[in-house]
């Protein structure tokens, strides 16, 4: 008789398995006991999977997770002021930079009249 | 604002222990398993406003706790085995368990560390019920036809790991 795959091992565990697949594996419990013993292997482990427990975190996992957010909203509103200061500081150092440059071209030495090359 | 804080809250105590259970199955190491879902939550309240509606929360979510969970794998050293003080501790956490049950809770522990953080979510997706085939690709990002396929064998490689394992057990008997 052919064997079942893994695949069908799996669906019959599961629910899943079809009509002819059930037979099958039916068949193989009373005529073969290597497969009566894979599959006892298997369902031993999806039962284990079934009633492993859900695992819970520490008890001061919600307040510090609370207080982490908490902290994160209030370090939000800093940055967005502190994001400006580029901003200013470039601002501030370009109008420096424009009073610089007019104060040296006042003192430039003004030419007192242009010369036309005449050819 | 205290508003906001009541619903974070609500949204903390009713997921942290599946957000908490998928990364410490993935990260084998609770306090690794605990950073990487407050940070998932983290993401997850910055990322609220723009959730779009119409898509399912949890699939969102775990998506989220997911992702920061391979993260923190990448991020941290090897995984941590575990250890007989660790069973110890499993037992101390919950009394009411058998001890047969928190002994085979521990080998499927130790056993699921062997394997690839995308075998171990699968199979921790799987079992916690929470989830259909199509969410869990929507999870993990998988394409919904593949997800069976990879599920089978993700149970397949863990059946190998606790053979294994029991065998070496039995060998330290002797």
């Amino acid at each position: 008789m052919e064997l079942l795959t893994d695949n069908d091992i799996f669906d019959l565990l599961d629910g899943v398995a079809s009509e002819e697949v059930t037979q099958r594996h039916e068949k193989l419990c009373k005529t073969d006991e290597s497969y009566r013993q894979y599959f006892s292997e298997l369902h031993g482990l999806n039962e284990s999977l079934n009633i492993l427990p859900l695992e819970s975190p520490s008890l001061a996992f919600e307040n510090t997770l609370i207080n982490r957010w908490e902290a994160a909203q209030t370090n939000y509103k800093i940055p967005t002021v502190l994001k400006r200061t580029p901003f200013i500081f470039a601002g501030i150092m370009l109008s420096l930079m424009f009073i610089v440059m007019l104060f040296f071209i006042q003192l430039q030495p003004t030419t007192t009249g242009f010369t036309a090359i005449d050819f | 604002m205290a508003g906001d804080k009541t619903a974070h809250r609500d949204l903390v105590r009713h997921h942290k222990d599946f957000a908490f259970t998928i990364a410490y199955r993935i990260l084998n190491n609770r306090q690794e398993a605990e950073e990487a879902a407050q940070d998932a939550f983290m993401q997850a309240f910055a990322a609220l406003k723009d959730f779009n509606r119409t898509a399912k929360f949890t699939t969102w979510f775990y998506r989220i706790v997911f992702n920061a969970a391979l993260m923190a794998k990448r991020r941290h050293r090897p995984i941590e085995t575990i250890t007989e003080s660790h069973a110890l501790a499993f037992s101390v956490m919950d009394t009411t368990r058998s001890l047969q049950n928190q002994e085979r809770t521990a080998q499927i522990q130790e056993a699921l560390a062997k394997l690839s953080a995308d075998d171990v979510t699968m199979i921790t997706l799987f079992y916690l019920k929470e989830f259909s085939l199509e969410e869990m690709a929507g999870i993990t990002a998988i394409s919904s036809d593949t997800i069976k396929v990879k599920l089978h064998r993700a149970r397949k490689r863990l059946a190998q790991a606790l053979r294994l394992q029991l065998g070496e057990e039995v060998k330290n008997l002797y």
